[in-house]
């Protein structure tokens, strides 16, 4: 049953479209850019992350119009009357969005892999903990954007939460000499950082409070349980302090 | 018949639906006492004793009377603010919402739908948030299409479907799980005559073995369809009794050429009830 909802919603929601602009977006920034990875796949690894400041919003935006679109189409009745739990159907929409940015990262990946013959380090500790946390970075972008939509209906919501998260990530994201640890709470890794920047230490901060903010963002679209609104917050916040725990400074 | 509104150890359902909804041994399609549900600020459903078995009950009454909020909380959409509910034998606060949903079907007022599905995929969908066996989803999805005249617009998409098209699609959707309890919100909002003749004749199909409760301002489709009427007045029951009685209620009121029996009958029952609650 799960497999063939998320393969309805895979077919007809938004993520073939998402799974599109990424290709195109993230393909033209990654594999257009000048220098490539000099055969060295941590820099392919780099480079890929760094078209997050792109890419997430992109995905927290296909994840904040597949989260209202059951309200917007006026289905939420019909669907609140089903017995299928609301986790379980959140899991579902929230995870459509996900396969869809994560595969289209592993295919750009890939495809920077082979085409600019980055197999030196191929796979190393490092890059491989970096290349994780962009991945769960897109997980946590498709739930939160669910989350998001299910309270924010308007169609306006998914573009107005694109300019928004482009826009916070641009303040923090150091590229007019903001603070770089503030980046950490992104995916994007911003222009001057190399690979040796990026420690396990850093990736293993990032994984855990993107890994907190996707289960703080399944738990909120899934408006379960009602009683406990504030514990839904509770994962997003022990990753956050994973973050600073492991990384003084950041998030701060 | 196997009763299908109790669990095993219930009580086979009997036909009547007059009886005390509290009876232990007895469990009807629904059972409400004392049953108020708000919709926002406004008490729209107002200490309702109602008891409902197997058949057609058309849900009658003016714009305003409690119908959508009444079925609302009857899909458990909308929870009661106060006095008790029982569906298909489970107690719809304290009882197992979920096997409970898994036997109710629902076609709201504002029934919506994704553009890009098909009819098929669409029904499909819906069929599989009701958590119907894996097997039996494909062959159930092309009989409620092919009962609500669909089959050859099955993989056309619901973008390109008329209104009309949506509503039958909305309807394929209510009964695709064979459901013991449908609730139907003005259902025939849309379709053409045939159609709802097409429609009355599949609501007393379903009706022989399932509870359907037809919400609607169409009195004629209640004389035509139902086996019984509900009449609602500002969340408070006017009338329960069959078309009959509701025709028989139209005796003295005055004659008109453009109206039925039938409608006559509402008016004056709506007329007799409002003079006695401003008296």
């Amino acid at each position: 049953m799960t497999a063939r909802l998320l393969a309805l919603d895979l077919r007809r929601g938004p993520a073939p479209l998402l799974a599109l602009a990424m290709l195109g977006l993230g393909g033209a920034l990654v594999l257009g850019a000048p220098g490539g990875c000099d055969g060295r796949w941590p820099d392919a690894v780099l480079a890929l992350r760094d078209a997050g400041w792109i890419v997430f919003p992109c995905v927290l935006a296909a994840g904040v119009w597949r989260g209202g679109s059951a309200r917007r189409r006026q289905l939420d009745d019909a669907i609140t009357a089903s017995p299928l739990p609301a986790w379980r159907r959140s899991a579902i929409e929230g995870g459509a969005i996900a396969i869809a940015g994560v595969a289209t990262f592993v295919v750009l990946l890939a495809a920077l892999t082979v085409t600019g013959g980055c197999t030196s380090g191929l796979l190393a500790g490092r890059p491989a903990a970096a290349a994780l946390a962009g991945v769960l970075a897109l997980l946590a972008a498709a739930f939160t954007g669910l989350a998001l939509g299910r309270f924010a209906v308007t169609p306006m919501a998914a573009p107005l939460a694109l300019l928004a998260t482009l826009a916070v990530t641009f303040v923090a994201g150091g590229w007019s000499g903001g603070s770089t640890d503030a980046m950490l709470l992104f995916p994007a890794v911003g222009e001057d950082v190399t690979p040796r920047q990026l420690t396990v230490r850093i990736s293993a901060g990032q994984i855990l409070w993107f890994a907190g903010l996707a289960v703080s963002g399944w738990l909120l679209a899934s408006r379960f349980p009602a009683r406990f609104r504030l514990t839904r917050l509770v994962p997003a916040a022990a990753g956050l302090a994973a973050l600073a725990a492991l990384n003084p400074g950041a998030a701060g | 018949m196997p009763d299908r509104f109790t669990s095993a150890a219930l009580a086979k359902s009997p036909k009547s639906s007059s009886q005390d909804p509290l009876a232990p041994t007895r469990a009807f399609a629904v059972a409400a006492q004392a049953l108020s549900v708000r919709a926002g600020r406004h008490l729209a459903v107002d200490g309702l004793d109602l008891t409902l078995d197997t058949g057609v009950h058309g849900l009658l009454g003016p714009n305003g009377a409690g119908k959508t909020t009444l079925i609302k909380a009857l899909a458990t959409v909308q929870r009661p603010q106060a006095g008790k509910l029982s569906l298909v034998g489970i107690d719809a606060e304290g009882g197992d919402l979920r096997e409970l949903r898994r036997h109710v079907g629902y076609l709201p007022q504002n029934f919506g739908f994704y553009p890009r599905y098909t009819a098929r995929e669409f029904v499909e969908y819906l069929a599989w948030l009701k958590e119907m066996p894996r097997g039996a989803v494909p062959a159930a999805v092309d009989r409620a299409l092919d009962r609500v005249g669909l089959a050859d617009r099955a993989d056309s998409r619901m973008g390109s479907l008329s209104g009309g098209m949506i509503r039958r699609v909305g309807i394929a959707q209510a009964i695709v799980n064979d459901p013991a309890l449908l609730l139907l919100d003005e259902p025939t909002a849309g379709l053409d005559p045939e159609q709802r003749v097409a429609f009355r004749r599949l609501l007393r199909e379903v009706g022989r073995d399932s509870c359907v409760v037809v919400s609607t301002h169409l009195v004629e489709d209640v004389a035509a369809a139902c086996d019984d009427a509900v009449l609602l007045d500002r969340g408070q029951l006017v009338f329960r009794g069959n078309i009959g009685d509701l025709e028989a209620a139209a005796d003295g009121a005055p004659r008109d050429a453009a109206t039925s029996a039938v409608e006559r009958g509402y008016t004056a029952l709506l007329q007799e009830f409002r003079a006695r609650a401003g008296a």
